[in-house]
């Protein structure tokens, strides 16, 4: 009969709490955009699109994949 | 310039030293902990995915297909950006259930003793060949080195590899006796690789930049000149081949044995799976980077090399010895990290699956130590797996590149992705289902992918795949198409067993449980609430002063911090407007903190094993707790109430879902005060605390003990004795005790006094007769007065002192009413001359069974107290009625009443309110005798100045019970 909700702690106290399901929300919206995004990039014909395009597409998958780590409480 | 290859083979051994340096040194805790075990540690273990395909392949691989190159790392990005979907219920089912492996996983839920062997069988025809490749690829590099073709020393410089690989594997990959146990010095050993093999990357693809190029302002000259180059970059990515390799690497980035070992198994780290997902992939973009600008330097400087080795052509040409080197320990990382993880993983499948199913099988006797027993098969199937993928490699041929290999093993492990997600998602799925799909799956991959690489059909892939076309998309979509239409079909064709329908709950109800946390209200919840019942100006001036007090800032969304404000505002409207309305205020209405008790008690008999014995055991322990024949409570560091049992809801009549959670301050009074004072107190224990309860006066002994269970989850456990019927018994006992004393007595001063008084009065009598005066008469007539007196008091002693051995009653059936009539009346004779009314309110017959002259006798009794005690022409009742169970009886004046400090004694002998003369003091103890003979109960209400009112309950025969 111990509370379940354990005490966050000072550097989890820190953070915005996102109640559960946000995640799996957040995560799945990140993976359609990633998923629409990379091939986009890749397929965009434009004589001078530049050679990192795609690295900056997935530099963005990233900031977004920390952007939700950061939101997350557990694994 | 050519290295020799002794100088490679020296280098390669003193790397693979330092490897063996960094291992040893974290498992004898030469580093921090907190550095061994960091995020970022496992992030970078996990680069173990990049092989020497990623390492040499990817200039080659982009030199083919462009741009696609970048799918193999982009669909990982996406596996790790689905975490919380896919990786995190993984991680902590692998976690909670000590799985080793994929295999141990999906056995795990598909329970058949096929799962386990044929997912081991199948990942080994998937990924030797490739672990073949990985020791190809150091001697290539050799090769190329060396500016030798396929030296006869190949062989065995491959062999020494291995064998130095499996020494490490076996030292520092199966070292602990316990499978469970995590290998720390393994772990910051693969990390260390990927570091090594990213240095080398950047270092070596920066010299080539600055010595092909002259810097990027060069690199994008070039490129304006070659526009074709980047043209050739782009025009294969697109159509099936770009989502076909995105869905291949997604699935392999933790379907990959050595994928899944990293990630789930070695996983320590707290929150190690939260930074991986950004840092993991941070690493693999780093690390794909320089692919461009090597193929390119490489064309520009005219390598001669095949693109899957321009990094060694160009390190050799441009950085000199030096980063040569580099460039070659980095490729000896990535395919020594490989082997060594990858064969980690397959030894421990073989072990589980195919050799221990084995030998329980056969096993006649308990023979020696098991778990050296494990460690030693374990090493065992180690050398064995490095052993056939170096065979492999002896009889493979060359005319696979990294890249096509790598894919294979890719589509291979795919085809448990179909079950992985069931297994996730989809409770229907059966392990029969699950067999044929992967079964149906991994022949359609061997027939169009593996076939063709033994030499068997080689023109098979050929005539399926459109020339030109990618090779992949086909035999990938038909693959797991087959797969899933066959997981699919099978599962919905067979019934799933018992077994994996508990499996599936207990993934399911896993997931939920750790998911799920205690409702709390959202700040805008409570804002709402408040402005509903104290308008806007005073809701935000009560919701600022809590957030205040809790030191919470403005935008606060943790639920722990806001189950706290909640607490809070309630105690602040607590003092405004009490409790009750505070509560219902706030919308309080059900404890927290108690999710997965309850969720267990829901959803019970959900696990197995030994987590069903300690399911069952906290049951027992709950239940024994909850049904104590003594009240028990439990009290949280906090105040909160978190055990109120059975027994102790009985005796407050505060029900256990509404003390659960609440502070001990907010109970209901007097038991507020009670604990909350007997907490504060020193004393373990306290005895006989009177406590004024609704229904009467309890009497109660409270111990506590303080608990201590976890750091900050302390508390006390209270015990609540409730005496109040030891109580009553005791003052019966002594009562009756007391009674019998008295009547021993009252019968012996009766007979000794009987006697001596007869003859007085006899002696009286004659003496009146012969009396001459007048004044001798009066004084004889006062004789006889007194003795008559004494006589009564004799009789009222003997009458006593015959009820008060406890007697059994005579009972006999007769009318109460006509009984009662006959009472009234005698009274009525009694107390005639005083105008009194007795007003009789009965059925006109109500037949009971009792002994009729002493029933008579009690009447009397209670009528006659109560014509001394009412004033002139006053009202007496007299009630009977038939009760449930039998006869009630009620006799009520509305005379002076009795003081309440003399309530508890009116029953005691000899004690009267009377005054001297009046009364013998035995009435009442002769009602409470013989009601008690009849088995009967008395009850006395009485107020000074209103009146008295006794209430006699009758037990009778149940039949006999009837108006």
């Amino acid at each position: 009969m111990r509370d379940v909700e354990p005490n966050p702690g000072p550097a989890q106290r820190r953070r915005p709490y996102r109640p559960p399901g946000a995640d799996h929300e957040v995560a799945l919206t990140l993976l359609a955009a990633a998923l629409l995004a990379s091939p986009a990039a890749a397929l965009w014909n434009d004589p001078v699109r530049p050679w990192w395009l795609l690295y900056l597409v997935w530099a963005v998958l990233i900031a977004g994949a920390a952007w939700l780590a950061r939101m997350r409480r557990d694994d | 310039m050519t290295i020799e290859l002794g100088v490679l083979f020296g280098v390669a051994l003193a790397y693979l030293g330092l490897l063996f340096v960094v291992a040893y040194v974290t498992e004898r805790g030469g580093w921090p902990a907190r550095l061994a075990r960091h995020p970022a540690v496992l992030a970078l273990s996990l680069g173990v995915y990049a092989t020497t395909w990623t390492y040499y392949g990817s200039v080659g691989f982009a030199d083919r297909q462009g741009f696609l190159f970048l799918t193999i790392y982009l669909g990982v990005t996406l596996s790790f950006l689905a975490a919380p979907l896919l990786l995190s219920p993984l991680l902590r089912l692998v976690r909670d259930y000590q799985l080793q492996s994929l295999a141990d996983l999906l056995a795990f839920r598909y329970v058949s003793r096929y799962t386990g062997p044929l997912v081991t069988l199948l990942t080994l025809l998937g990924i030797l060949p490739y672990m073949a490749l990985q020791i190809r690829a150091v001697t290539s590099s050799m090769e190329v080195l060396t500016q030798q073709h396929a030296p006869a020393t190949s062989p065995l410089l491959a062999a020494v590899f291995c064998a130095q690989v499996t020494l490490f594997a076996v030292l520092f990959g199966a070292r602990h006796l316990q499978p469970r146990a995590k290998h720390d010095g393994l772990v910051m050993a693969i990390a260390f690789e990927s570091i090594v093999k990213l240095m080398a990357l950047l270092t070596a693809s920066a010299f080539a930049l600055v010595g092909v190029f002259g810097g990027f302002g060069g690199l994008e000259h070039w490129l304006s000149v070659h526009p074709q180059a980047l043209a050739a970059m782009y025009a294969p990515v697109g159509g099936s081949a770009w989502n076909t390799l995105l869905l291949l690497s997604a699935s392999a980035a933790f379907l990959l044995p050595r994928c899944f070992h990293m990630l789930f198994v070695e996983n320590v780290s707290r929150g190690g799976l939260r930074t991986a997902s950004w840092l993991y992939p941070l690493f693999l973009l780093l690390l794909n980077l320089p692919i461009p600008l090597i193929l390119w330097a490489g064309r520009s400087a005219g390598v001669t090399t095949p693109p899957d080795y321009f990094l060694l052509a160009l390190a050799q040409r441009y950085g000199g010895d030096a980063l040569t080197l580099l460039v070659f320990i980095g490729g000896i990382s990535a395919a020594s990290a490989m082997l060594i993880v990858e064969s980690l993983a397959l030894s421990g499948m073989c072990l589980n699956h195919l050799l221990l199913p084995l030998w329980l099988h056969r096993r006649r006797r308990s023979d020696g130590d098991l778990y050296h027993k494990l460690r030693r098969w374990r090493r065992w199937l180690l050398l064995a797996v490095i052993s056939v993928g170096y065979l492999t490699y002896l009889v493979s041929g060359q005319s696979q590149g990294l890249v096509q290999m790598g894919l294979i093993s890719f589509v291979a492990v795919a085809q448990f992705l179909p079950g992985v997600i069931a297994l996730l998602t989809w409770p229907r799925a059966t392990g029969a289902g699950f067999l044929a799909g992967a079964s149906g799956g991994m022949a359609v991959w061997f027939f169009t992918l593996m076939l063709p690489l033994l030499g068997g059909h080689p023109d098979l892939l050929h005539r399926l795949v459109p020339a030109g076309a990618s090779p992949w998309p086909l035999p990938t979509f038909w693959s797991l198409a087959i797969n899933v239409a066959l997981l699919v079909t099978v599962s919905l064709a067979t019934r799933p067993q018992p077994r994996e329908l508990l499996a599936d709950q207990v993934i399911r109800l896993h997931a939920r449980l750790l998911r799920e946390r205690p409702q709390a209200p959202t700040l805008a919840q409570l804002s709402r609430r408040l402005t509903a019942a104290l308008g806007p100006a005073n809701g935000a001036r009560e919701l600022d002063q809590a957030l205040r007090d809790c030191g919470l800032p403005p935008g606060e969304t943790h639920p722990h911090a806001l189950l706290r404000l909640e607490a809070r505002l309630e105690r602040n409207l607590s003092g405004l407007l009490g409790p009750h309305l505070a509560r219902s205020l706030l919308g309080i209405h059900t404890a927290t903190g108690r999710l997965i008790e309850d969720q267990f008690e829901r959803e019970p008999r959900r696990l197995t094993g030994l987590a069903g014995e300690l399911d069952h055991l906290r049951r027992l322990h709950r239940q024994m707790l909850r049904t104590l024949p003594i009240g028990a409570c439990s009290i949280a560091g906090g105040g909160r109430v978190r055990l109120w049992n059975q027994r102790l809801a009985l005796l407050s009549g505060v029900r256990e879902e509404a003390a659960l959670g609440r502070r001990i301050d907010e109970l209901p009074a007097p038991w507020a005060d009670l604990l909350d004072g007997f907490l504060a107190v020193s004393d373990a224990h306290l005895y006989r605390i009177e406590l004024a309860l609704p229904d009467g006066v309890r009497w109660l002994n409270l111990h506590k003990e303080a608990v201590s269970f976890d750091p900050g989850d302390g508390g006390d456990v209270v015990l609540i004795e409730d005496l109040t019927e030891q109580r009553l018994l005791e003052a019966e006992l002594a009562h009756t005790e007391r009674l019998a004393s008295i009547g021993t007595l009252a019968a012996g001063v009766a007979h000794e006094i009987g006697n001596p008084l007869t003859g007085i009065s006899s002696l009286a009598q004659n003496l009146k007769l012969e009396a001459e005066t007048e004044e001798l008469r009066q004084a004889l007539d006062e004789i006889l007065n007194q003795s008559r007196r004494i006589q009564e008091i004799v009789s009222a002693l003997l009458s006593f002192s015959h009820s008060g051995g406890g007697r059994q009653a005579q009972v006999q059936r007769f009318d109460l009413a006509a009984c009662v009539r006959d009472a009234v009346r005698l009274a009525r004779l009694a107390a005639s001359g005083s105008g009194l009314q007795f007003v009789a309110e009965m059925p006109d017959t109500l037949d009971v069974f009792a002994e009729r002259s002493r029933i008579l006798q009690v009447l009397v009794n209670l009528l006659t107290n109560a014509a001394d005690a009412s004033a002139a022409r006053a009202t007496i009742d007299v009630r009977a009625q038939a009760a449930d169970d039998g006869v009630t009886l009620i006799v009520e004046d509305r005379g002076c009443g009795i003081p309440e400090h003399l309530r508890e004694r009116v029953f005691e002998p000899f004690f009267t309110t009377k005054s001297p003369g009046s009364g013998t003091g035995l009435g009442l103890p002769l009602v409470y005798s013989i009601v008690r003979d009849h088995g009967g109960r008395v009850r006395l209400e009485s107020a000074p100045g209103s009146g008295t009112r006794v209430e006699i309950w009758l037990p009778q025969p149940a039949a006999e019970v009837a108006p």
